[in-house]
Formats: C-alpha cells, structure tokens, sequence
C-alpha cells in the first residue's frame, strides 16, 4: 500500500539504453545508483532517448492497470547525491524522472510508442538547483520536451500529478492528458517548495499524440543526460548518481462507468 | 497419527488483517452518508429564515437533488449551499491528514434535470450550482476561512426552451480568495468551457509543503460526455488552479475532508414555481500512503 519504490532491476523490467548513456545500473537499499558510461557521442535532450526501464503499472491489489481504466498516479523524484564530472561542459547533466507510456519495448520509437514523462534534471549543481523536464509524444511521430529555467537552492524533491483519460484508447482524444509537477526542499526542511514555479504543467494536445491503446500501462523510469555529450576516456570521471524514484496509484478494473444514465 | 491442539501458536503474518473491507477503485459519495455531516443551517435564504435550498434523495443509488419552488436569492458558491462532508479514507479506513502524501480523483456525472429551471437570463427560476471536493473545516462549511478546493458544474439549460441539462452547461472551481477572506467560485465560458458535457474529472494535488507562498495545492479538470459518446471532449483544453498559501491548506495534521455541495445561485428571488429536480451521481477514487507519509528525507 502507498508509496512503492521504482525498481529498475525488478524481475519484470523491461530495459533499454538505445545511445548507452549509463555504465551501470544498481539497487541499493530502494536507492538507485547510476554510473554514467566514460563516454557518449549523441546528444539528445528527449528522456524517452536515455536509458529506461520499463514495467507494468498494476494497482495495490497487482491487478494491471489499463488506458481503458480510470488510475490516479502521483510520482516522487528524489535527488540523493552526484559524483563526478557532471552538469559542465562537455559533461553529463543528470536528468532522471518517471513517466508512462504505451509500450514496454523500443520506448523510443516516436512511431510506435505514446508516452508523458516528468522529473529532474540538474543543470546547475550550486544548492542542489534543478530544472524540471518533460517530454511527450508529440504529431504521430514525433516528441516534444519543456524544460523550466533553473530554480531556487534545495529543489532536489519533485512531484508529478498525471491527468489521463477518460477520452483516450479507443475513446482517443487531445485534452485528456496531462502531468503537472512541483519541486522543493526535503523533509527535514519542511519540503518548503520552490516558487519561481507555481506548478509546471504540460499537455498534451494532439489527437495523434493521445494514448491510443486500452490496453497496459507501462510505467518507466529514465535516467541519462539532458544534452551534450562527453569523453572522460582521457581525462575526467564519469558521474554516479543516486536517486529514488516512487509512485503512488489508485486504479479501478472495472472501468470509468459515467454512462450519464 | 496427527492431532490437533488448543494451545495457541505464534503468529505468522506481521498483520492480524484488515479492520474493514477494502473499498478500491471508485466509491459513490452519499450526501446521505451517516458519516457525513451536513450543513443544513445556511445557504438560500426564505424569508427571514435560513435553509437549505433543496432536499436530497439517495435511495435508488442516484443523487436525486429537488430544490425549493422559491426563494429569495442564493450565491455562487456552492459550499455556501446544501453540504455534507467526510473524512477521507483510505481504501481500507484509514483516515487521511493534510500532512499524507495522497491522490484523489473526483467525478462528477450528470444524469437529467426536470422542473423550472435556466440560466442568468433573467427568468427567476432555479440554477443548480454542484460541486465536491476538500477542505479543512469538518462542519462549519461554509466559513469564510474554510481553506477548500472543489470543481463542479454550474446548469444554464433553460427549461422555457426545452433544453437538456448538458445545454451550455459551465464548470466551476471554487476556493477562498487569494487573501484568504471570503470564497470565490470561478467559472468555463458558457458556450464554450464545457458545453455539452455530463462528465467531470479531476484531480486534486495536496502538499507536501504546508506553509508555500505558490500553489502547495492545485487542481486539473475537465469535461466530458458519457461513455456512451466515447467521452468526448466538445469544447476546452483541461484547466489547472493552484492556490496560494492563503488558499491552500496550512495544517498537516489536519483531517482531509472531502465534500459534496449543492446550491441554487438564482440571485433574485422567486416563487410559485415547478421545483426543478436535479439527478447526479458523485464519484472518487483515493490511495494514500497513510504510514509511510512523503518521506523524501534526501538521504541515502
């Protein structure tokens, strides 16, 4: 019940890093360590382009959930610690988060797959400042990403609310999607959110970019860098980030109802 | 040879079971709940005397809302109306606090309306205002400083031309104002917000910080058509509302209550007329992580 910890070596994960972004990926205690690869030749700025890790998103009672089915998803991003060269030039920056999408398999495929997707990235390790970073699938076959300007010190706790259906699936249509997220200080700081961002809020508004599937939802977790790209084959070290990353749902099988009779 | 035994064993499980039957997935809100509170003191006024500006009528499992034939004139803002409220639980009882972390979906579903009813134009008749969602003050409603957030929808379909209740039909959000005094209810366009529409979602983002100057709560909705006309969406783009630190909820420890609201906004007042009579069915679906709580400690 509550919160549950994304696993991304959990036995049913599906996982890909089409540019292999990442050297490693480990456990440790519910904490995620991520040890960026030496080097990395593609620069993308789309998380669904990173390393991801894919499962699917069941309720509390391990009954999947579908598109065709009303859920409620709350997400926790939470930056623990960086090493290593990260978030300069010719250097990572760290952007990890959680998101949903339509298939477990080739999640970057701007064809195939439909998805909405939030979290961090830091662009700027002075305080622990973030930005927060979105991508979606966007024309058919195509993605679109925001990114919000660099916020205040200590924002190293992200949420995301998801608004998703009813009007998706075979109901598929634009204005029925949507994720906004805040970010702020951790616990032993009273969360004390960041306000240079009321909420960062990001739709989608395309029909040809909705959910178009009733059936799994697939929750992924994404971890890789937001730009450039970098050697440290020579000189330098590659960044190892720790992370959690949790989720909160509440779903209900037998379906929207609202036949308004 | 086996035998039994009377001699109690360990326990086996971490758990003895759950206290009551797990409610998942949506749960119909009751305004006849008895574990609702009502507030029945306020709202419309007749006369010199204070009432409710309807009765309600749960027992064919539909929210059947019949509203006075007259009155002297109500106010926009539904929590000002006919209200019931309860603590927010969790799928399995659990009382839900500001201070847990917890998602909250809420829909509305509009079924038909009958009697004399219309919109602002003039014809002093009834205008249902409906909504549902939380505040801080258990009983007390419609207090001035009742810290609440709530969507709804606002009828407009005039009965003098034969129109269904989905006719120019407006969403509504409602909180306090932003200096925190007194309520405000703002709403869609009335040909264009939610027009046509018998559904509403939303969803409703609390915390985790209790004391922000920005939006430590928010709201998404939008509307809908039913099931039957594959939810379509007929007019707007989901609206989001933060609230600000005067608006939004400042006490953890604070039990969540989440309410239904029904008012008739009619501002003149009126008599003699056919009561309008209002079908609706409220929904919500709610998981928290009730011992665990945000966590987010930021260390390893």
């Amino acid at each position: 019940m509550g919160w549950r910890n994304f696993d991304p070596l959990a036995a049913d994960v599906v996982a890909e890093d089409p540019n292999s972004m990442l050297a490693s990926i480990a456990n440790t205690g519910g904490n995620i360590v991520a040890t960026f690869a030496t080097a990395c030749n593609v620069d993308t700025e789309h998380p669904t382009n990173f390393a991801v890790y894919a499962i699917p998103l069941t309720n509390n009672y391990g009954e999947p959930v579908n598109f065709a089915e009303p859920f409620s998803l709350l997400t926790q991003i939470e930056f623990i610690s960086a090493t290593g060269d990260h978030s300069g030039n010719a250097q990572p920056e760290l952007a990890w988060g959680l998101g949903i999408c339509e298939n477990a398999t080739d999640i970057d495929n701007q064809t195939t797959n439909k998805w909405i997707c939030h979290g961090l990235s830091q662009g700027n390790v002075t305080n622990n400042q973030h930005s927060m970073l979105q991508s979606k699938s966007y024309g058919g076959n195509s993605s679109q990403r925001s990114y919000t300007s660099n916020m205040g010190a200590n924002t190293g706790l992200c949420h995301a609310r998801y608004y998703i259906g009813p009007a998706v699936g075979t109901n598929e249509d634009c204005e029925s999607v949507a994720v906004a997220g805040t970010a702020g200080d951790y616990s032993g700081n009273n969360y004390t959110k960041d306000t240079s961002i009321s909420y960062d809020y990001y739709d989608i508004a395309q029909n040809n970019s909705v959910f178009d599937e009733d059936g799994q939802v697939y929750l992924f977790a994404w971890v890789g860098s937001y730009g450039n790209t970098w050697d440290f084959s020579s000189s330098g070290t590659a960044p190892v980030l720790t992370c959690r990353l949790r989720y909160l749902v509440q779903h209900d099988p037998a379906g929207w109802g609202g036949t308004g009779t | 040879m086996s035998y039994s035994s009377r001699i109690p064993g360990n326990i086996a499980k971490r758990t003895t079971g759950r206290n009551s039957p797990v409610e998942k997935g949506w749960r119909q809100f009751f305004l006849s709940d008895p574990r609702c509170v009502l507030q029945n003191n306020t709202g419309v006024t007749v006369s010199s005397n204070a009432a409710a500006p309807c009765s309600i009528n749960e027992s064919t499992g539909n929210t059947v809302i019949t509203f006075l034939t007259g009155h002297d004139g109500g106010t926009a803002f539904p929590i000002d109306g006919y209200v019931a409220g309860m603590p927010l639980r969790t799928d399995e009882g659990d009382i839900i606090t500001f201070g847990t972390p917890f998602v909250l979906k809420t829909m509305i579903e509009v079924v038909s309306m009958t009697g004399d009813h219309s919109d602002q134009g003039g014809e002093h008749m009834t205008q249902p205002t409906i909504s549902i969602g939380i505040c801080m003050n258990a009983s007390d409603f419609d207090a001035d400083d009742n810290r609440h957030m709530g969507t709804g929808l606002r009828m407009c379909a005039r009965s003098s031309a034969s129109e269904d209740v989905e006719e120019d039909i407006r969403w509504t959000v409602d909180s306090l104002q932003t200096d925190g005094s007194g309520k405000v209810t703002s709403a869609g366009n009335a040909y264009s917000g939610a027009n046509n529409s018998k559904l509403q979602v939303t969803e409703f983002h609390v915390g985790p910080d209790m004391a922000t100057q920005a939006s430590n709560a928010f709201l998404m909705h939008n509307e809908f058509q039913t099931s039957g006309d594959s939810f379509n969406v007929p007019n707007a783009s989901i609206d989001i509302d933060g609230f600000n630190a005067n608006q939004g909820f400042d006490d953890a420890a604070t039990t969540v209550t989440l309410y239904a609201a029904i008012q008739d906004m009619e501002t003149d007042s009126f008599s003699g007329n056919t009561a309008c009579v209002l079908t609706v069915r409220f929904w919500y679906m709610v998981e928290a992580d009730f011992h665990g709580l945000w966590g987010g400690s930021g260390s390893a």
